[in-house]
């Protein structure tokens, strides 16, 4: 991360959630200046903003999100520890049921972090912000993008203050970079210029859940476990996760694809948990306070728009992080995801010394690679539901048989349970799962179960009653 | 040994001529087939092309290469190719073409066993994997081709999976 030779003036971010913020961070190496615009109102403490209703739920940092972070963030694990996150190896505290069991713990050999989204988000501002170059303009609409007369480049953007005085005030850039998430008016400004948008792959899921946030007591020999149970699809259509983070807390979040949605309703949510194939959320549930509501989450489609197949792209400007694709979030890649693309973007910095001509067909190029994977494995599960519509990859349902045949080894294979979560983690590509020796183990697992299907207690007790 | 039996159907808006040349010159198949990683003569064909002989190489999302060699069988121009595969696949390919208006319709029948112990014992489970790898190379293909032609793959090119025969050992 040493600085380019050539540092331009200015870059302006739009958005400060998490994209925008690492965008900005890795921009501070590149740019004298950094000015981040959010159009909310942003405090000096953990908090979910208006403008992303998602943050309220439950969140998790995947092992390579948290190791890119670190690099720009030296001290992110420590802080993340110290006010109270769990930061640990991702298969030891593992209690994940699928398949009719618990999956084999393991040690995946890298960290994964375990903390609410406002309190990441919390601790990556405060550093991004920390930078010296970095300004944030918060509760500032953005009206317009400000082009040469050709619309060739983009040079700037028109924000309007929401405050009383509605003062409109100009600010030119070399670099813009809309991290506004999905909601992204590029398109639009795109079409608004004479410029073609791209074009958009969805896929509709109909995924609806809800999170309640629990006391957690530090001494419980389960207190830094956390249980996840993801569907047997077709035949199952919930899941349920329950997060240890700081706080002494416990943010529970369950749901169903396909409209098997959960209720809001503190009662109705418990019944829910009930229904899980192991007891474990139940079991807390009904033992701890509750600390707040139940808030509820749609997810109804999956969203890429395919700005690498675009030939016309003005210069000067950039998109980043769910502006280019949200995928179904219970999968838990989309700041990782953001991490990988504002890492590429350094990358991309640094090996063209600055150099912004043409940058964006590249920029679009890489974020495309990175992007392919988790929406890949995130559609993948996602069509194994019929009621899943939407571009449909070739031969997705052979794969998906496979694909389960993965899931139930990692039952009684530690070593196809770390292989998986390489691949969920964004560490390794889903081909590693496919080598003879990985097919190999996977068919043996599976010979294995047929003949002693475990029950859930001889793997991993449940957590107490 | 493991049978599988495939057939693909690809649509395009190409002349047959144009669809029929590019089938046939299978040693530029790597510059527009995604996953053929090389095409080598090992023996020249009569003037049609009959008794020729192509090692391929394909490199698809699997993380391995298979390979093969080729020998054509039988030439009828714009109408039929086939041949008869030896290696880590062995059996017989047949393409078949077909013009109606302005769209042509190719055909590609695969049956084919797979030779390598490996692949044989884990046939069972790794079945579909294998399948869907196919299809994946099929749908590669049949964008690649279009690509290359200037023309569109049009709908209905759904590969389609035969029904299952039985395998020697299950």
């Amino acid at each position: 991360m040493t600085r380019s030779t050539s540092t331009h003036a200015h870059a302006i971010v739009l958005g400060a959630s998490m994209a925008g913020l690492l965008t900005a961070r890795v921009l501070s190496e590149h740019f004298s200046q950094v000015t981040l615009i959010e159009r909310d109102p942003v405090a000096d403490r953990p908090e979910a903003r208006k403008g992303q209703p998602q943050t309220r739920h439950l969140h998790g940092l995947l092992a390579s999100g948290l190791e890119i972070m670190t690099r720009y963030f030296p001290d992110l694990m420590e802080a993340l520890e110290a006010g109270g996150a769990i930061v640990g190896d991702f298969g030891e505290n593992m209690r994940w049921c699928t398949y009719g069991g618990y999956r084999q713990r393991f040690t995946l050999g890298s960290k994964a972090a375990l903390m609410s989204r406002p309190f990441l988000e919390y601790l990556v501002r405060t550093r991004t912000l920390a930078q010296g170059n970095v300004t944030l303009l918060d509760n500032c609409a953005v009206r317009r993008l400000l082009t040469t007369t050709d619309r060739m480049r983009i040079v700037g953007v028109e924000v309007e203050q929401r405050t009383q005085d509605s003062a409109v005030t100009v600010l030119t850039a070399d670099l813009i970079v809309d991290c506004t998430g999905r909601g992204s008016r590029t398109p639009q400004w795109l079409a608004e210029l004479g410029y073609t948008a791209p074009v958009e792959s969805e896929v509709k899921v109909n995924v609806g859940y809800a999170t309640q946030i629990f006391r957690r007591t530090p001494s419980d020999d389960y207190a830094r476990d956390w249980v996840l149970i993801t569907p047997e699809a077709p035949r199952e259509t919930r899941f349920g996760a329950m997060f240890p983070i700081e706080g002494d807390r416990w943010i529970v979040s369950m749901g169903g694809w396909a409209g098997d949605h959960a209720p809001t309703d503190p009662a109705g949510f418990l019944e829910y948990a009930r229904t899980m194939p192991t007891p474990d959320i139940y079991n807390m549930m009904r033992q701890a306070e509750a600390l707040t509501d139940v808030y509820p989450y749609k997810f109804n489609s999956s969203l890429r728009r395919h700005y690498e197949k675009l030939t016309r792209f003005p210069a000067g400007y950039l998109v980043l992080g769910d502006a280019i694709s949200s995928f179904n979030p219970t999968y838990g890649q989309g700041m990782t995801s953001a991490a990988l693309q504002a890492a590429a973007l350094d990358e991309l910095l640094m090996q063209r010394h600055g150099n912004l001509t043409d940058i964006a067909p590249a920029f679009f190029k890489r974020a495309a690679k990175i992007i392919d994977t988790p929406w890949q494995l995130a559609v993948g599960e996602d069509f194994r539901f019929p009621q899943t519509t939407g571009p449909k990859p070739a031969g997705i349902d052979l794969l998906n048989r496979y694909v389960a045949a993965v899931h139930r080894a990692t039952l009684v294979d530690p070593e196809v349970g770390r292989a998986f979560a390489k691949v969920m983690n964004l560490m390794a590509p889903p081909p590693s799962l496919m080598t003879p020796g990985m097919m190999v183990r996977v068919w043996r697992a599976n010979r294995q179960l047929r003949q002693r299907r475990p029950l859930l207690e001889t793997v991993l007790a449940p957590l107490k009653q | 040994m493991a049978d599988y039996a495939f057939t693909t159907v690809w649509r395009l808006d190409a002349p047959v001529a144009a669809v029929w040349t590019a089938i046939t010159e299978v040693e530029r198949w790597p510059l527009w087939w995604r996953g053929v990683e090389a095409v080598v003569q090992l023996r020249p064909g009569d003037a049609a092309g009959l008794g020729a002989i192509h090692r391929y190489t394909w490199k698809s999302k699997l993380p391995y290469r298979l390979s093969f060699a080729m020998e054509t069988t039988h030439v009828e121009p714009y109408r039929r190719l086939a041949g008869r595969a030896q290696g880590e696949l062995q059996g017989t390919g047949c393409w078949t073409f077909a013009e109606t208006g302005v769209i042509t319709t190719v055909r590609y029948d695969w049956n084919v066993q797979t030779t390598q112990a490996w692949m044989n014992l884990l046939a069972p489970m790794a079945r579909p994997l294998f399948a869907w790898n196919h299809d994946v190379v099929m749908a590669w293909g049949g964008e690649g081709l279009a690509h290359w032609l200037g023309a569109h793959l049009l709908p209905e090119t759904a590969a389609v999976e035969q029904p299952e025969r039985q395998m020697s050992n299950n």
